[in-house]
C-alpha cells in the first residue's frame, strides 16, 4: 500500500514538472520568437533610416556642391580684382618705401645740419642770454649807482645851497 | 707822545649844586641820568655823523656827573671848531627839549641851562703807564689849553644869549675862517683862579648853521622842531632858539617843503628882534624872508632890512651881497654896480662881485 501510494504520488510531480518545462520551453519560444520579430522590424527600421540618411547626405551634398559652385562663380571675379589691388597695394608700397628712403638718404645730412644749427642757436642764444642777462645786471647796478649818485649829488646840492645860505645870513 | 691842536669843549649844567639842595635826592638822580642820556645820544651821534672816528683817534669825549668833555683833533682845526660849536648848540637844544625840562617847562618853571667853554690848545696826547697797567691803555690828554677851557666853561655863567664861551684862540680862528657864521661879543677880561692874569673871554652871540636840527639823533629830532616852538612862543625865548628855530625855517623854505612858513617866520624874526640883542643876523634872516618867501615877498621890505643890518655892521658881508642883488632884480644898475664894488672894497676876492663887476664893466665899454 505504502509503496503504491509512494509511486504514484511522484508520477505526480513529474508530471507536473514536466508541464512545467513544457510550459516555460514555450514561453520562452514564444517570447524568443516575439523578440526575433521586433528584432527584423528594427533592422528594417534602421535600413530603412539609413536609406533615408543616405538620401539625406547625398541631396546635401549636391546642395553644398551647388552653393560650392555658385560662390566660387561669385567669388572669381572679387577674388582676381583683389589679387589686383594687393599687386596695386605692394607696387604702392614698395614706390613709398623707396621714396621713404630716397627722402630718409636726403634728409639724414639736412636734419643732421638743422640739428647742428639748432644747437649753435642754442648755445648761442644762450650766449646771448646771458650777455642780455649780464648787460641787464649791469645796466640795473649802474641805474642803482647813478640814482646812488644822483641822490648823493642832490645832496651835494642841498649841502652846498644850504652852506651859502649859512654864509649869506 | 703826540702833540696836537686840539678843540676842547666843556659843558656842565648850571647851578646844579643850588638845585642839588632844592630837589630831591631821587629828582636830582632823575635829572642827571636825562642829562647824561641826553648828552650821550648827542655827543656819539654827532661824532659818528660828522666822521670822526672816535676812540683818542681824532676824538675822545666822556660824561661825569653833570659835566661833558669834548676833545677834537682831527687835523682840521677849523673843522673841529666848527663841530665844537655845533655840538655845543645841539646839546643845549637837546637838553631844552629833554623830558625832565619838558616837564618842569609845563610847570611853568624855569629850567637848568647847560654852560659851555670851548677853546683851541696845543695838547699832549699819551697813553700813561698806569692805565696800561690797569688794562686800559687809551691815552690821556694833558695840557694848559684844558685848564683854561675849564676856566672859560666856569665863567659862562656871566653869559646872557648863548652861555657858550670861547678863548681867545678860538676867537682868532673864526675871524680867519669865513666859512662858519658865528658872531662873538665883546671881550670880557676875567682873572682866573691860579692864572695870575686877566684872560679874555667871548661870549657866542650869533650861530648860524643848517646843521643842528638835521643832525640830531632821531630819537632827539622827533617832535624837536614842535617843542623848539613851544619854548619860544610860550615857555623861555631864550636868543639862541631864536635863531636856530629861524634858520630850521628858512631851510625848509629852501628846500620848498613848506611854502606857507614865510609869515610865520617873518612874525618870529620880528619877535626875535625884541628878544634877541645881536641884531644883525636877525635883520639878515628878515632880508632873506621878504626877498624869497611867496607869501611875503617884498623887495623893499628886504632891502630896507639889509640897510639896517648894514646900520649896525657897516662891514657885514652878507648884507652887502643882498642889497647888491636886490639893487640889480630893482633894475637900478649904477647902485648896484657900486654895491658890487664896495664887496670888493671889503673883500676884493668875492667871486659873485668880481664877476658882477667885470659884466658890469663889459656893458658899459
Amino acid at each position: 500500500m505504502f509503496f503504491g501510494e509512494a509511486s504514484s504520488s511522484a508520477m505526480y510531480i513529474d508530471v507536473i514538472l514536466a508541464a512545467i518545462i513544457f510550459l516555460i520551453l514555450f514561453v520562452s519560444v514564444a517570447l524568443h520568437r516575439r523578440t526575433k520579430q521586433k528584432m527584423d522590424d528594427l533592422e528594417r527600421k534602421v535600413a530603412s533610416l539609413e536609406q533615408q540618411q543616405m538620401e539625406t547626405l547625398g541631396s546635401l551634398d549636391k546642395k553644398l556642391n551647388s552653393v560650392k559652385q555658385m560662390l566660387l562663380e561669385k567669388t572669381n571675379p572679387l577674388t582676381s580684382k583683389l589679387n589686383e589691388l594687393a599687386i596695386k597695394a605692394n607696387a604702392m608700397n614698395e614706390k613709398s618705401e623707396a621714396i621713404r628712403r630716397e627722402l630718409e638718404e636726403n634728409v639724414t645730412p639736412l636734419k643732421a645740419s638743422v640739428d647742428d644749427t639748432a644747437a649753435k642757436f642754442s648755445s648761442s642764444h644762450d650766449a646771448i642770454r646771458k650777455i642780455v642777462q649780464e648787460s641787464r645786471n649791469e645796466l640795473e647796478k649802474m641805474a642803482k649807482d647813478l640814482n646812488g649818485f644822483a641822490e648823493e649829488i642832490q645832496k651835494m646840492k642841498d649841502f652846498i645851497r644850504e652852506g651859502t645860505i649859512d654864509l649869506e645870513l | 707822545m703826540n702833540e696836537n691842536i686840539a678843540t676842547i669843549l666843556f659843558a656842565d649844567l648850571m647851578n646844579s649844586t643850588e638845585l642839588a639842595k632844592n630837589l630831591t635826592l631821587l629828582e636830582y638822580d632823575d635829572m642827571l641820568v636825562d642829562f647824561q642820556n641826553t648828552m650821550f645820544e648827542v655827543v656819539s651821534h654827532h661824532i659818528d655823523y660828522f666822521g670822526y672816528q672816535g676812540d683818542g683817534v681824532d676824538s675822545e669825549w666822556s660824561i661825569s656827573g653833570d659835566e661833558l668833555r669834548v676833545f677834537l683833533y682831527s687835523e682840521n682845526v677849523g673843522y673841529d671848531i666848527l663841530n665844537a660849536l655845533l655840538i655845543a648848540t645841539k646839546i643845549k637844544l637837546a637838553w631844552l627839549s629833554s623830558a625832565f625840562n619838558q616837564k618842569v617847562l609845563n610847570e611853568g618853571r624855569l629850567v637848568s641851562r647847560i654852560g659851555v667853554g670851548i677853546n683851541c690848545g696845543k695838547v699832549i696826547k699819551d697813553v700813561r703807564p698806569w692805565r696800561v697797567k690797569i688794562g686800559k691803555a687809551q691815552p690821556n690828554i694833558e695840557g694848559y689849553a684844558i685848564n683854561l677851557t675849564k676856566r672859560i666853561e666856569s665863567a659862562s655863567r656871566e653869559g646872557s644869549v648863548y652861555q657858550i664861551m670861547v678863548g681867545a684862540s678860538l676867537y682868532k680862528r673864526c675871524q680867519q675862517n669865513k666859512h662858519i657864521n658865528v658872531a662873538f661879543s665883546h671881550p670880557r677880561s676875567l682873572v682866573f683862579k691860579g692864572l695870575g692874569q686877566k684872560i679874555p673871554v667871548y661870549e657866542v652871540i650869533s650861530f648860524v648853521n643848517f646843521e643842528v636840527l638835521p643832525s640830531m639823533p632821531d630819537s632827539i629830532k622827533e617832535g624837536l622842531l614842535e617843542k623848539v616852538e613851544y619854548t619860544v612862543s610860550d615857555a623861555m625865548p631864550e636868543p639862541w632858539v631864536f635863531i636856530v628855530l629861524l634858520r630850521s625855517y628858512i631851510s625848509m623854505m629852501a628846500a620848498n617843503s613848506e611854502n606857507s612858513l614865510d609869515v610865520k617866520a617873518v612874525e618870529l624874526a620880528e619877535q626875535a628882534l625884541e628878544v634877541v640883542d645881536y641884531k644883525p643876523v636877525i635883520y639878515n634872516m628878515l632880508g632873506w624872508l621878504y626877498t624869497h618867501g611867496e607869501n611875503v615877498r617884498n623887495l623893499e621890505m628886504a632891502f630896507h632890512y639889509f640897510d639896517q643890518c648894514l646900520a649896525l655892521e657897516p662891514k657885514n658881508e652878507a648884507a652887502l651881497l643882498h642889497r647888491a642883488r636886490i639893487l640889480e632884480k630893482m633894475g637900478q644898475t649904477d647902485l648896484a654896480r657900486h654895491a658890487y664894488q664896495e664887496i670888493l672894497f671889503q673883500n676884493r676876492h668875492h667871486a659873485e662881485a668880481q664877476r658882477k663887476v667885470a659884466q658890469y664893466k663889459t656893458a658899459q665899454v
